[in-house]
């Protein structure tokens, strides 16, 4: 093998090797909602939510493959939640206190990530979902509901980088997320405080 | 000789063409309508989830080109308004129509914050730049001595975009203008690839902001 063979070789093992990794720092606006005042809830967030990483050794698509959601996930149920129950109480995940001031006790925890590169699409836009499951107990910590929220974004390549395409369309489906939370808090929250008055 | 010159007069006639663009404007006006030095519009575009295809550096041309060409109303960036309105003007709740503007604005808090902001008009953009046929053959190589291209290859865009002009306080549109550009862009390589490329996009934006600012200036 002359020195030009162990140099090519030496470049595909480096290019092999290289992992594109993205780190996602969405922050949503201040949402525009009416405040839900006199009622306590405490949300327990899981570790997923917290600081989920995703990583893909075996995707096709050329953004591949490292993604590090660092606190955008976190940020995005704080602003929902908080701008609905301005008495937001946030206890850790391994917390099993019941308080007695608290109403309800809600616990988000992402159920699916997904995304589709343009390559595997075969179209010029990156497609993602997501996809969160939220545990509602009462104040005994009997559950009363689960609520799956989902969210869906996608972002055409045109003039943007790979890396920046996925990013602003997962950037779309956390803030669709956001979206659809807000919309459920306002079409279902008062059945659940219907069910906690019948448990009452 | 006579074909060497028949060849350069082609080529040249060919060259001269590319890179040039023909366009087509139209405008209708549905309703009266008025606005005032002061008053606010927003640019806005229908969400992917009913099949939009808009791209955002368009809209983006648009809103920085109204801004720029006139200082009779304001002009509120896209995303600032989304951000000021959400989670109410995100692709899923956004109007598509203007038949969702009465539900759009009947809750209290989005009447508000458009009012607080004196949006009038929402300038609603639709269409898409696209490639219509491309053809020849370019070929690029590189070598220990030194790399080069040969060939020629072009193509034809035509970018096609309309805007429809909604009135909040009518909950209708009340017009609409259109420009469609279409162009030939080549890149001939002797050695190096020189691009002459028609920039369909950017005069189709150039084009509907002036229909746009005509419109309003004329009602």
């Amino acid at each position: 093998m002359n020195i030009n063979h162990k140099l090519l070789l030496l470049l595909v093992v480096l290019c092999q090797s290289c992992t594109q990794s993205i780190v996602i720092n969405t922050t949503v606006p201040e949402p525009l909602v009416e405040k839900i005042e006199n009622f306590n809830i405490a949300v327990i967030y899981e570790d997923n939510i917290q600081n989920y990483q995703y990583e893909n050794i075996n995707s096709k698509s050329s953004a591949c493959c490292e993604i590090d959601f660092s606190d955008s996930q976190l940020n995005l149920f704080r602003k929902i939640l908080q701008s609905f129950f301005p008495g937001l109480i946030e206890l850790p995940n391994n917390n099993s206190e019941m308080l007695s001031n608290v109403d309800l006790y809600m616990e988000p925890q992402l159920d699916a990530f997904e995304f589709l590169s343009p390559e595997e699409s075969r179209n010029d836009k990156y497609a993602v979902w997501l996809k969160y499951k939220i545990d509602i107990y009462d104040n005994k910590k009997t559950l009363l509901s689960n609520w799956y929220i989902t969210g869906y974004g996608e972002q055409n390549t045109g003039s943007f980088g790979v890396s920046e395409s996925l990013t602003k369309a997962i950037d779309l489906a956390l803030r669709d997320t956001g979206v659809n939370l807000a919309i459920k808090i306002e079409d279902d929250f008062d059945k659940l405080v219907k069910l906690i008055s019948a448990d009452l | 000789m006579i074909h060497h010159s028949t060849l350069i007069f082609f080529l040249s006639g060919f060259f001269l063409m590319a890179g040039c663009t023909t366009t087509r404007l139209e405008e209708q006006t549905n309703l009266p309508f008025e606005i005032l030095e002061g008053e606010s519009v927003v640019i806005t575009s229908n969400s992917y989830h009913v099949g939009n295809e808009t791209e955002t550096d368009f809209l983006q041309c648009i809103n920085k080109s109204l801004i720029k060409k006139q200082k009779t109303f304001n002009v509120i960036p896209t995303q600032q308004f989304i951000n000021q309105l959400y989670p109410w003007f995100e692709p899923r709740t956004a109007p598509q129509t203007t038949d969702d503007l009465s539900s759009f604005l009947a809750r209290d808090l989005v009447r508000e914050r458009i009012e607080t902001l004196d949006v009038k008009y929402f300038v609603n953009i639709s269409g898409q730049t696209k490639t219509n046929s491309s053809s020849g053959a370019l070929t690029c190589a590189a070598g220990p001595g030194g790399g080069g291209c040969f060939g020629l290859a072009w193509w034809d865009d035509t970018s096609s975009y309309s805007a429809s002009i909604w009135d909040l306080s009518q909950e209708s549109s009340v017009g609409n203008v259109s420009a469609s550009v279409s162009g030939t862009s080549v890149i001939p390589a002797l050695v190096i690839p020189i691009p002459i490329l028609a920039r369909t996009q950017k005069t189709a934006c150039e084009e509907l902001t002036d229909q746009i600012l005509d419109f309003f200036s004329r009602n």
